[in-house]
């Protein structure tokens, strides 16, 4: 049995807001385990990305508990948690007035680590591996969307995160760049042994990428159902994409949130 | 000077260019002529424009068309250029006007941007102070100005306080605005990287804020205008917005033309200064 890395216990959550109160989440219970690639969908507004909130510690829920490493978040401190987690949006959000290094070691900066060799030395070498060397002085503007993306990738990387995050990071790239840039950062994170969970709309993408996909009901989200999928012998997300079994695993999930949706 | 000289860059602009050319190809030279052919006769029309309304001005008051006691002319506005000059009353009236309007003129974007900064860091304060700041703002600063005067006295300082009144609210809400339009999801990226609040804003707020600043000081080159010549209006007893006013109560429209003209080159001087730090900082 592999290591369990977070753990959300009867995670519920609940906003505020002057126009009244939304439970956003309700009875979340999942597990994720170590160099594991999630996924998880579900219908808009259903909570997604408020469990990523919860999970890097920008929101703290309304009851229940989240364990990381097996301890428990609200007693650690909310800086080593910072540091385990790296965080990818939908949009790269690099800035434009920093070059492409600044830009990658702008968390090494952030934490005061810039003395740190030896993460210093893995942004240079993520840059170099994944094809983005020569661009280091460049401005953001000068690169492509899908270069951009594995930029803010591997300014993610660069300190070091046991646990990556990613909210949609493909839904605002054209179709053609996605599947390429789906391909690469699938590489660049099985490479670089992460674990990782993905939000996504796109029930393909989560079957092409993910070990697991979770699926969460309409708002109150809560876990409806956990589907393994099983495409080892496909090396890349491309492939799999293309395989058969990822239809009837696109079928088996397509059917749980049409159910759902006919509840409405 | 020579800072000056490096600071526009000219020397290293023009052998940048030469080293550029050698890399394109025929069509690309053809273009970039092309381009500069338009750009020269962009200029040349703007200079005939210039150029044909003084000719004209000359022109129809000397043939009688037009009474040069009403509307001046060129050539009367030289000789009034000439004797103010040989007086040194133009020098000082210039100065002074200049003086009062760059001081003006940066103390109110520092103390505005500087009340912006407090507001975005506070956002208690902000909605504390958000109706005051809304009607200072539609509150024609004009009408400020008795009191200025007796808070104040009638001189260069009050005019001074005049002008940074007419920018520093406007100042204050356009920076704001820009501080707070910043992407949320950029916020939260540097949340997630442990950010502290100061490190937001130096590092995310403020550089994203650039364009709006410059805007902002573009705005303010001719608010800032405006604030002095209307405060010399109400109080002084010298400067350029002096000269008008006094040159309409005696009925010297040489006086109040040849004031003006010189306020048009001073406000373009200054907002092609302002222009050059942009391009400046787009670099
Ligand atoms: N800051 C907030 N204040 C109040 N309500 C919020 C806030 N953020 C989210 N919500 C509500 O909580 C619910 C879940 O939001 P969340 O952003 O997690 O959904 P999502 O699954 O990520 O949606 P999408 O697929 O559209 O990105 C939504 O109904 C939303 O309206
Ligand atoms: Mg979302």
């Amino acid at each position: 049995m592999k290591k369990e890395i977070l753990k959300f216990e009867n995670i519920n959550l609940i906003y505020h807001t002057n126009q009244g109160e939304t439970l956003a989440l309700k009875d979340v219970n999942f597990s994720v385990y170590d160099g594991e690639f999630i996924a998880i969908v579900g219908p808009s507004g259903c909570g997604k990305t408020t469990i990523l909130s919860l999970i890097s510690g920008i929101l703290t829920p309304t009851s229940g508990k989240i364990y990381i490493d097996g301890e428990e978040t609200r007693k650690a401190q909310k800086k080593n948690l910072n540091s385990n987690i790296g965080y990818m949006f939908q949009k790269d959000h690099l800035f434009e007035w920093r070059n492409i290094w600044k830009n990658v070691t702008l968390g090494i900066e952030l934490q005061k680590k810039k003395k740190d060799e030896n993460l210093l030395k893995t942004a240079d070498n993520l840059l170099n591996k994944y094809g983005l060397s020569q661009f280091k002085n460049s401005k953001p503007s000068e690169l492509s969307g899908g270069m951009r993306q594995r930029a803010a990738l591997i300014r993610t990387l660069a300190l070091n995160p046991k646990l990556l995050l990613l909210d949609e990071p493909f839904s605002a790239l054209d179709f053609q760049t996605r599947l390429n840039v789906c391909d690469n950062v699938y590489e660049i994170i099985k490479n670089e042994k992460k674990t990782a969970i993905l939000v996504t709309h796109d029930i393909s993408e989560a079957v092409s990428l993910a070990d697991r996909v979770i699926i969460l009901s309409t708002r109150p989200g809560t876990v409806k159902k956990e589907v393994e999928i099983h495409l080892e012998k496909y090396k890349t997300p491309l492939k799999k994409r293309e395989s058969k079994e990822s239809h009837d695993y696109f079928d088996e999930i397509w059917k749980e949130l049409v159910i759902y949706d006919k509840k409405e | 000077m020579k800072k000056i000289l490096k600071f526009f860059n000219f020397k290293e602009k023009i052998r940048k260019k030469k080293q550029i050319k050698l890399n394109y190809s025929k069509e690309h030279l053809k273009f970039l002529k092309k381009n500069k052919t338009n750009k020269l006769i962009t200029h040349s029309i703007r200079i005939l424009i210039l150029v044909a309304i003084f000719g004209f001005w000359e022109l129809f008051t000397r043939v009688g068309i037009l009474d040069p006691f009403f509307v001046s002319s060129p050539s009367r506005m030289i000789e009034t250029i000439k004797s103010l000059n040989s007086t040194g009353e133009l020098f000082t009236h210039i100065s002074i006007t200049l003086y009062e309007t760059v001081i003006g003129f940066v103390l109110a974007t520092g103390i505005g941007y500087l009340f912006a900064v407090l507001l975005w860091w506070s956002e208690k304060l902000r909605n504390v102070l958000d109706p005051y700041i809304v009607v200072l703002n539609s509150l024609p600063k004009i009408a400020l100005g008795p009191i200025i005067i007796i808070w104040v006295g009638a001189g260069t300082k009050a005019i001074i306080v005049m002008c940074i009144l007419i920018c520093v609210i406007i100042t204050t809400l356009s920076i704001l605005g820009s501080f707070l339009s910043c992407d949320k999801d950029k916020i939260l990226l540097m949340k997630s990287m442990n950010a502290r609040k100061h490190q937001i804003f130096f590092k995310l707020i403020i550089p994203n804020s650039m364009p709006d600043f410059i805007s902002v000081l573009k705005i303010n080159v001719g608010m800032s205008w405006v604030g002095t010549i209307m405060g010399e209006y109400l109080v002084s007893k010298a400067g350029l917005g002096y000269l008008i006013v006094y040159g309409g109560t005696v009925f010297k429209l040489d006086l109040v033309m040849t004031s003006t003209v010189i306020l048009c080159f001073l406000a373009g001087l200054m907002y092609f200064i302002v222009s050059r730090i942009e391009a400046h900082f787009k670099k």
